[in-house]
């Protein structure tokens, strides 16, 4: 049976949560070889604060694409964290922001609470890198990828000049995941 | 008499002109030879009128019977002068009736040339013995040898080495020498002594001893060696020129497999050349028959020649005797001997009918020119192609040919010298013994010039773990600063000569890593610019070269640059060349520089992925219509290749190929229409090919096909279906028209090999309904009641409503129309427009403007959905199947004569920020929040249709064009939805 891997990154539209989405499901397809598809909450959804992107990783076909019960759940608002936690398996991880998400009940899921957004405001210098640091969370925590391919999508998606900040904040991520 | 020599003028006529002086020697000496001869009673004894067997005798004869020097000298050169016209004109008639006889071509060319080399020689033998006697006039001198060397028909000079012994009567043997050739030239050709002049002795001859001595200093002079080893005697001693083959020649040759110091060296440095002359691009206008096939098919012959120690001279004999040898390779000696015939015979001709010049200019006139030769070669006009377009295309062929071969030859080699090379470095236990590897191989080049093979050094530096390379990069950090320049300027000789080999070189180097690999790499490179900097950029013209022979090369070398390096590369490419050919290279160079570092990763990715697997198309990248039809090719034969899994492979490489053509021509400046159009045509195709391979997959697994198998269709929806190019992601529905569980059951299966397939390509595909349903594909059904139901939000109503059809039944898709867009859009249109008009406005708010320094050209006032959704609602309004696109906008302006003015300007804005958009991906970044400061390379591509010329005119232009958008869009809307939806036709 192959292995499939359901993720959710959900805060706030605006926190760049579908592109750092995509970085995931490219390095996953691109870089890695393996089997990828990605999701979105649009218009209304993905201007709230839940909206949503999902990411379903597999080393063989994914004949439902649809994340129901994830491996994963990434809140970055308290928002997101209340709508979506039913969703996350029991052995599933919750990464949380914990400027934003403060009230975490509790259960059988693994919780990392990283300061995310003060990591990307004081250590990065751009709060708009919070998406960034939330993916080098997310690899960190999990292994789920290799950060080499992450940084490879990373690369191929932000403005060339950029890459740098964008790099260090998913390098602050993964740095912390660990810590 | 007369009436015979007015024949033999006549028949000479179609000989090229500098055979006259021969007509006017004959006009001028025969009489009073006749008459002389009649004198005598000894016209009989002489061959006048045809071919003589015997021209040495009636030589000495013509020479006795002459009463002092001038009429013997008159004589013998009137005979020479009639033989030599009776030669030329009997090889032509040999060749043309043996061509008419339906012989093989090149078994006809064969006896024609080496009828020619033969009579040839006997005439000079006979002309050279006779002067000589003449000259020397029974003076005492040493025992000789002259030798003929060269190719043996060459009539435009003959090429000779004179060996002496005994010092006796030396100076009476160099006199006559001289006088010989003076003669010689005046009523023959030019006796070329090539290797008296490398002896640096004031002498025409040589002793064995001083032939020996003189390659004992210099062993790299490899043309004078050449011409040793392909030395024969033309006239004297038989023995004399034995001693010379043992005691200078014979050092040449291995001995049982192995190499020595002369052989190995003599052969490094002739392969050297060898390769020199592989890495030099074929002329597209010009044909240079020595330097683009003679050269090589004889050089890598005489190279088997002495690996095998062959006792051969005739390249011809010589290269299907290596056949023999190298039975891996006989078919392509062969050819190769095929060719070598065939071009010597052009060449051949060309210089007796028309001029003796080893270079042809092709122009119209030229190719005129070439027409007697052509004829003489049995070509004919056929289906309206002249005969001289034939020989061109065989020319042409045999070329290829003879460089083909030669590269399967010179990989052979490459096998013979790891073998049996004498140098340490090359084997483990030799290299251990060497003091520093770095400083015997830049000797080794430098005492070459650069001229020296390498390609099995370079095998060695690659393979073995590196572990050659590797020992290279430590001795050389070992050295002192001094001695470490030295070694780079040893290695920096192949510059001139051979810049593919330093080129891998310096990758090979690198490709140790660590530290100092890189600061070696630096340092060759750093020098190597400086070099280009220097006269008239000499080195230019050969890295243009490497680039159009192997650009895989230059695509590897280009890669390991970091940008500064990559800068100060790019400085000398403007350099003023002479050469068309020349000029075209380096503006390709140019383009594949800028196409390959000028763009956002988001691109580059793509042109990596191309460009790294297939090189070959570095040279067609300033064509992007010809990539496109390279793509195309590799539809081809898709179906033949479903039984195994190469259709993957040929269907990626399609997508690949395609989307970097297209968004060549964006960054080329192609209009938007022209891009697009040509990014929804491969897409497309794509999508329908890898459908029905996925179907066949699923077909294969599951045994079997639905009974009906014809209601399942593939849509694009979101910007694809508005033929969006270069997206960050496809959006789609699988859409089936059935509830037959095992329908679905088979569908799902095809849509998830599809997905896996398209997301392998880069752009990861976007199902919104499977994340209402679940699944991959949705049912009519399904959408029919989710629709109906109310569940069904804007978003949903958009990606139906602006659906296109891409694979599948066009029934399905009308059916989706009529069950579901004109119940839920269309006859609710009052409702669909005015929740399109708050997704609007709530979007617009959600973009924070005005941004000071950043533009949401997707999402923002006055953007791309602002139009995108406008043109829906009109699509609701006016119940269109049309898909969203700019042509809708045209559509609509014939249809709604009171918005026409503003949907065309509308139009026209659309297209011009879609543009925008789609070079900002390409350029900048794959995102749609445009930074200002970002702008300026995209201005740049638009400067030739567009008045902005730099990032903030652009910026400001964008934001007026979106002002305007927005404008007409809340203008459009409002008139659309305050009046009823009637039918406009």
């Amino acid at each position: 049976m192959s292995w499939r891997y359901e993720a959710r990154l959900s805060g706030s539209g605006g926190q760049g949560l579908i592109l750092a989405g995509k970085i995931l499901a490219e390095a996953a397809a691109i870089y890695e070889d393996k089997n990828a598809t990605q999701s979105q909450s649009y218009g209304p959804e993905a201007r709230g604060g839940a909206s949503r992107s999902e990411v379903i990783l597999s080393d063989g076909d994914i004949d439902f694409p649809k994340a129901t019960r994830l491996d994963l759940l990434l809140c970055l608002t308290q928002e997101a964290c209340d709508k979506y936690l039913a969703d996350l398996k029991p052995t599933g991880l919750l990464i949380a922001d914990n400027r934003y998400v403060r009230n975490i009940p509790t259960g059988e899921f693994k919780i990392v609470p990283v300061g995310i957004s003060d990591i990307a405001e004081n250590d990065v210098g751009r709060a708009v890198t919070a998406n960034m640091v939330a993916l080098g969370v997310i690899i960190g925590a999990t292994g789920v990828l290799k950060p080499e391919s992450v940084e490879k999508a990373i690369t191929a998606r932000v403005p060339r000049g950029s890459e740098e900040l964008n790099l260090k904040a998913f390098r602050l991520g993964m740095a912390a995941a660990h810590a | 008499m007369e009436d015979a020599f007015a024949r033999l003028s006549a028949r000479a006529a179609k000989l090229g002109k500098h055979y006259q002086r021969f007509l006017l020697t004959t006009a001028a000496g025969l009489s009073p030879m006749v008459e002389r001869l009649e004198t005598l009673g000894l016209l009989e004894d002489i061959d006048l009128w045809c071919l003589s067997p015997t021209p040495a005798r009636q030589m000495a004869l013509l020479d006795e019977i002459g009463q002092d020097e001038r009429e013997k000298l008159s004589f013998m050169a009137t005979y020479y002068a009639l033989q030599f016209l009776h030669m030329n004109l009997l090889a032509l008639d040999h060749l043309e009736l043996a061509l008419s006889a339906g012989e093989s071509r090149y078994a006809a060319y064969r006896d024609f040339l080496g009828a020619q080399g033969s009579n040839y020689q006997r005439l000079n033998s006979a002309y050279v013995e006779s002067l000589l006697a003449h000259f020397l006039n029974g003076q005492p001198c040493p025992e000789y040898c002259m030798c003929v060397v060269g190719t043996r028909w060459d009539q435009d000079d003959v090429d000779v080495i004179v060996i002496h012994e005994g010092s006796d009567g030396i100076e009476a043997l160099n006199q006559a020498i001289g006088r010989v050739s003076a003669e010689f030239f005046r009523r023959a050709t030019r006796l070329h002594l090539y290797t008296a002049e490398r002896m640096r002795s004031r002498s025409f001859t040589s002793d064995v001893e001083g032939y020996s001595r003189r390659l004992s200093e210099d062993q790299t002079d490899f043309v004078m060696i050449c011409e040793m080893l392909s030395a024969e005697p033309l006239v004297g001693s038989q023995a004399l020129f034995s001693k010379f083959r043992r005691q200078v020649t014979d050092r040449f040759f291995s001995r049982r497999g192995k190499t020595g110091r002369s052989h190995e060296r003599f052969l490094r440095g002739l392969l050297g050349e060898m390769h020199s002359l592989l890495v030099e691009e074929v002329s597209r206008d010009r044909i240079d028959f020595k330097n683009e096939a003679l050269r090589l098919a004889k050089g890598m012959a005489l190279a088997g020649r002495v690996i095998r120690n062959l006792d051969l001279v005739d390249p011809v004999t010589l290269i299907e005797t290596l056949a023999g040898h190298f039975r891996e390779l006989d078919e392509d000696l062969e050819n190769l001997r095929d060719a070598l015939l065939f071009v010597e015979a052009f060449r051949l001709l060309f210089h007796m009918l028309v001029v003796q010049e080893e270079e042809i200019e092709l122009s119209e006139e030229t190719e005129l020119m070439l027409d007697p030769v052509a004829t003489a070669m049995s070509y004919t006009e056929k289906g309206g192609v002249p005969a001289v377009s034939h020989l061109l295309v065989n020319y042409s062929e045999a070329v290829e040919q003879v460089r083909s071969v030669s590269k399967k030859l010179m990989l052979r080699y490459t096998r013979y010298l790891r073998k049996a090379s004498t140098k340490a470095y090359l084997s483990p236990r030799g290299s251990r013994q060497v003091r520093n590897v770095a400083v015997e191989l830049a000797d080794s080049v430098r005492m070459f010039g650069g001229h020296i093979f390498f390609e099995d050094v370079l095998e060695e530096l690659q393979e073995g773990g590196g572990s050659l390379a590797g020992r290279l990069v430590e001795d050389m950090a070992g050295l002192a600063l001094p001695e470490r320049e030295r070694v780079v300027s040893g290695f920096l000789e192949f510059a001139d000569s051979d810049p593919m080999t330093l080129l891998e070189l310096m990758l090979t180097i690198r490709n140790v890593g660590g530290e100092v690999a890189q600061a070696v790499f630096d340092t060759m490179l750093d020098r190597l610019l400086e070099q280009m900097d220097q006269a008239d950029g000499g080195l230019l013209p050969g890295i243009l070269s490497v680039f159009s022979s192997e650009p895989a090369l230059v695509n590897r070398f280009i890669e390991a640059l970091r940008p500064k390096q990559r800068e100060q590369l790019e400085a000398r490419l403007d350099a003023e060349l002479w050469d068309d050919e020349q000029r075209q290279a380096l503006a390709n160079l140019r383009k594949y520089i800028w196409l390959r570092t000028a763009g956002s990763e988001f691109y580059r990715r793509m042109f990596r992925r191309v460009i790294n697997r297939y090189p070959h198309f570095i040279r067609h990248l300033g064509d992007p219509e010809r990539l496109l039809r390279h793509a195309a090719g590799f539809l081809a034969g898709l179906e033949s290749d479903s039984n195994g899994e190469r259709w993957r492979t040929r269907l990626g490489d399609y997508y690949d190929v395609s989307y970097l053509a297209c968004a060549i021509e964006a960054l080329e400046g192609a209009p938007f229409q022209k891009y697009r159009a040509d990014f929804v045509s491969f897409a497309d195709e794509y999508m329908a090919n890898l459908y029905t391979q996925c179907k066949r997959l699923a077909r294969d697994e599951a045994g079997r096909m639905p009974e009906r198998h014809d209601l399942f269709v593939v849509l694009a929806a979101g910007g694809f279906a508005r033929g969006q190019a270069f997206g960050g992601d496809y959006d789609l529905i699988f859409l089936l028209n059935s509830d037959d569980p095992e329908t679905m059951a088979f569908f799902r299966q095809v849509a998830m090999r599809f997905h896996r397939e398209l997301a392998g390509r880069g752009t990861i595909p976007q199902y919104r309904f499977a994340d209402h349903f679940g699944e991959f594909v949705v049912t009519l059904s399904q959408l029919r009641e989710w629709f109906a139901s109310g569940m069904a939000d804007t978003v949903d109503r958009t990606q139906v409503l602006g659906s296109r059809l891409v694979v599948g039944n066009t029934r399905v898709y009308r059916e989706l129309f009529s069950t579901v867009v004109e119940p839920e859009i269309f006859d609710r249109f009052d409702r669909f427009a005015r929740d399109m008009q708050t997704e609007m406005s709530l979007r617009r708010g959600a973009c924070h403007e005005p941004l000071e320094d950043r533009i949401h050209i997707k999402e923002g006032t006055g953007g791309l959905w602002d139009v995108e959704h406008l043109s829906l609602v009109l699509k609701a309004r006016y119940r269109l199947l049309e898909p969203t696109s700019t042509r809708l906008l045209e559509l609509l302006a014939e249809r709604s004569p009171e918005l026409r003015e503003d949907l065309l300007a509308l139009a026209d804005h659309h297209a011009f920020l879609r543009r925008v958009r789609d070079l900002y991906r390409l350029l900048v970044a794959a995102e749609d929040e445009l930074a200002d400061g970002e702008l300026g390379v995209v201005a740049r591509v638009l400067g030739g249709s567009r008045p902005a010329e730099d990032g903030p005119a652009l910026a400001a232009m964008v934001r007026e064009r979106m002002r305007q958008v927005a404008s007409i869009v809340g203008k459009v809307l409002e008139t659309v939805a305050s009046s009823p939806p009637s039918w406009h036709d």
